[in-house]
Order: C-alpha cells, then sequence, then structure tokens
C-alpha cells in the first residue's frame, strides 16, 4: 500500500488568500487513507482488462519485462545481468519476428497478457489511491483555508455595482448613438430625395422659361427661408 | 446638412466635439441644422412623454377623488374637453421649460437636438413658452422643414429659432445669455 503520496496544488499563503503562481505547489504527504469517512469514487472513463488489447503488444511485453527484471533485480545483481540480456534480445527481435516464429510468438503474447495484467492492476491501484488522496488532499486545504473570507474578499475588491454600471451605460450609449446616426442618415436620405424633386421641378421650369424658372426659385427660397 | 455646402451654425453651442465623447462619425453634423425624420422622432416621443405626464395627472386626480370620497366615487364621465386642455397646457409647459433650460426635451436629447435661437443662443422663457403653444397649436408647421432651405419648421421661421444636431451633454452657455 502506498503511504507517501504527493498532491501538487495551488500555493496557500499565510494569510489566507490563495495566489495561482506558474510554479508554487503545495505538496500534501502522509495521508491516512483509513481516516477518510466517504471516499470519493473517480471515474478515468476508459475500461482496461486484462484481456483488451488496446495498446501495442510491445508495450505489454515491456511492461512484463520490467515487471519481471523488477522482481528479479531485488535479488542479486547477477541473476538480473542474467535476466536482461535474453529479454532484450526478444524485445529487439519482437517486431521482426513476430509472425514468423510460433514458438517465439506465443512466448510473446504470454509475456504481452501478463504486462496487461500488471498494467489493469496498476491502474486499479491508481484509481483507488487517487480516490484516497484528491477527497483528502481537499479537505485538508478546505479545513486550513476561509473560503468564506477569501471570496467575501474577492467580492470587495471587485466594485461589481461599478461594473455593471459601466457595462449598461456603454450599452445604453451604443444604443443611443446608434439611433442618433440612423436619424441623421434618413434625414440625408430625405433631403436628397427632395432635392432630386425640386432639380427636377426646377429643371423642368427651366426647360419650359428659364427666366421665369430662376426668378421663382429665388423667390420661393427668399420666402421660405427668410434667415 | 441641407446643401452640402450649407454653412454651419457660426457659434454652435458645442465647444469641441472630441472633448464631449461623439464618435468620429458624427462629429461633422455637429451644429447642422437637423433635418425632418429625426425632428418628426423627437415630437412623437414628446408627444408620448406630455401625454403619459397628463395620464399619470389624471389618475392622479381621480385616486385623490377616490380616497376623498370612496362611496359616492363613480368614474367622471363629463371629461371631454378637459383633458386635451390639461394635456396641451402640459406639452406647452413641458416643451417650454426644456427648451428654456437646456435647449433639449427628452426627445431632442433622445435624438442629439437642441434648439437654439438664431444667433445660437439659449431660448428665453418667453420666446421657448410661444414655441411651444405654436407647435401645440399648429404641429404640421413641422413639415415645412422639408421644403426650407435651412431645415426650419413655421414655428422656426416665426420665433427666429433653429435646431441643430448637438450631442453634447452640457453646452457651453456662459458666453451666450438666453433671448
Amino acid at each position: 500500500m502506498v503511504r507517501n503520496v504527493s498532491v501538487l496544488l495551488p500555493m496557500l499563503r499565510p494569510e489566507g488568500s490563495i495566489v495561482i503562481r506558474n510554479r508554487g505547489m503545495l505538496a500534501v504527504t502522509q495521508i491516512d487513507p483509513d481516516a477518510i469517512d466517504a471516499p470519493a469514487r473517480v471515474e478515468f472513463g476508459t475500461d482496461s482488462g486484462p484481456t483488451r488489447r488496446d495498446v501495442p503488444i510491445a508495450v505489454d511485453v515491456g511492461i512484463d519485462v520490467a515487471a519481471t527484471v523488477g522482481r528479479q533485480a531485488a535479488g542479486v545483481t547477477r541473476a538480473v545481468a542474467r535476466f536482461v540480456r535474453p529479454v532484450t534480445g526478444v524485445a529487439r527481435r519482437a517486431s521482426s519476428v513476430a509472425g514468423r516464429q510460433p514458438a517465439e510468438e506465443s512466448r510473446l503474447a504470454v509475456m504481452a497478457q501478463r504486462g496487461a495484467r500488471i498494467r489493469a492492476e496498476r491502474t486499479e491501484e491508481l484509481k483507488g489511491l487517487v480516490a484516497h488522496a484528491v477527497p483528502a488532499a481537499v479537505n485538508l486545504v478546505l479545513e486550513q483555508v476561509d473560503v468564506a473570507a477569501i471570496a467575501q474578499r474577492v467580492i470587495d475588491s471587485v466594485d461589481l455595482p461599478e461594473i455593471i454600471r459601466e457595462s449598461s451605460s456603454s450599452v445604453a450609449s451604443a444604443t443611443v448613438v446608434d439611433v442618433r446616426m440612423r436619424g441623421i442618415k434618413a434625414d440625408e436620405r430625405l433631403t436628397q430625395l427632395v432635392d432630386r424633386l425640386v432639380l427636377r421641378r426646377r429643371q423642368e421650369a427651366i426647360e419650359a422659361d428659364p427666366h421665369a424658372a430662376s426668378g421663382s426659385s429665388e423667390v420661393a427660397e427668399s420666402a421660405g427661408d427668410p434667415a | 446638412m441641407r446643401r452640402p455646402d450649407h454653412p454651419r451654425l457660426r457659434n454652435p453651442p458645442v465647444t469641441r466635439p472630441e472633448e464631449i465623447g461623439v464618435p468620429p462619425p458624427a462629429r461633422p453634423y455637429q451644429g447642422q441644422p437637423a433635418g425632418l425624420v429625426t425632428r418628426f422622432a423627437a415630437a412623437v416621443i414628446d408627444f408620448l412623454v406630455a401625454f403619459a405626464i397628463t395620464l399619470a395627472l389624471y389618475l392622479g386626480a381621480i385616486g385623490c377623488r377616490f380616497i376623498l370620497h370612496p362611496r359616492t366615487f363613480h368614474w367622471p364621465q363629463d371629461a371631454t374637453w378637459g383633458m386635451p386642455l390639461v394635456g396641451a397646457v402640459v406639452a406647452v409647459l413641458y416643451l417650454a421649460a426644456g427648451w428654456s433650460t437646456s435647449g433639449r426635451t427628452i426627445g431632442g436629447s433622445m435624438f442629439g437636438l437642441r434648439v437654439v435661437s438664431a444667433r445660437e443662443h439659449r431660448l428665453g422663457g418667453v420666446r421657448a413658452t410661444l414655441r411651444a403653444m405654436l407647435y401645440v397649436l399648429f404641429p404640421l408647421g413641422l413639415f415645412w422643414v422639408v421644403v426650407s432651405r435651412h431645415n426650419r419648421s413655421v414655428q422656426d421661421l416665426v420665433l427666429r429659432t433653429e435646431v441643430a444636431y448637438d450631442w453634447s451633454t452640457r453646452p457651453d452657455w456662459s458666453h451666450r445669455p438666453a433671448h
């Protein structure tokens, strides 16, 4: 059973505020799984059984070889050397030999199956470890941190009414500007339309009687706008 | 604005448009005589405001009447000419108050319009009241803007006033007293 776990968490400052830094980490060690009442269940989303082949065969072969070497390496160095030599040879020739030599193929298959089983066991152990360690670490952090005080301090530091006021005023201002510009453009279009009509009338009047048309337009402008 | 070569107002109440947050597309129009569309839209809004004030007064009066005489209360049936008259008075007061103080009413403020005298002075109380009365009595005079060379309504021609685009929130009236 693993007794020493390192969990990476954001650094805690003494005053209680959380400062997330690029390299700021906190190591939580010596977590006792017995002290946890209801460990959370962690789902990894993948189901890797001993017989499932979702990785290359060479990986499982390597895992089996590493496990075998590890077990034997706990003994004598000489025994390790005796195991490593043939295993490395097999691993080196695994890709080229596969499919041509039935005996070694079956041996590789057995090794791969054994490696897959070891991998599945380690995965389950890791799941259990995370399921115990993460809630314990989170509870440990929450016990030492006054989250409500931190949240209150953050809320106090953020001028929410001012932000809402600025955003709403900017939206309202944009709307007013849009309405005003639309009005100005509409005025321009109406002016152009009226100018075109007046010009057409004036042109017709000029074609009919140039002197009378110019005189009447001047009179109309002076009468319509004395300023 | 009426003509491409139409001169801007000689001394518009806008000091410097870039200082008051006027967006660049609207800066060339500041101080130009306003057209019919914006003025008509502003007039519609002002009409609605005056109508809302009148309605509030009417309902308030009825509420007071109900509070004072709850047993004999009945909804008034004889308000034939009274309410339009009250509405006209309210509209005149509302328009005159807006034009004689900031030069703009709520509708004018929404469309960035300001009423000034022909010399770009702020309107005095008498002239603002007369202008409001003319608008209430003869609202169709506004449509003379279409044919006027300087976008002036009948009321503008009679009282020598102008309506210009002015998006500034605080016009500088200090050197232009009311006339």
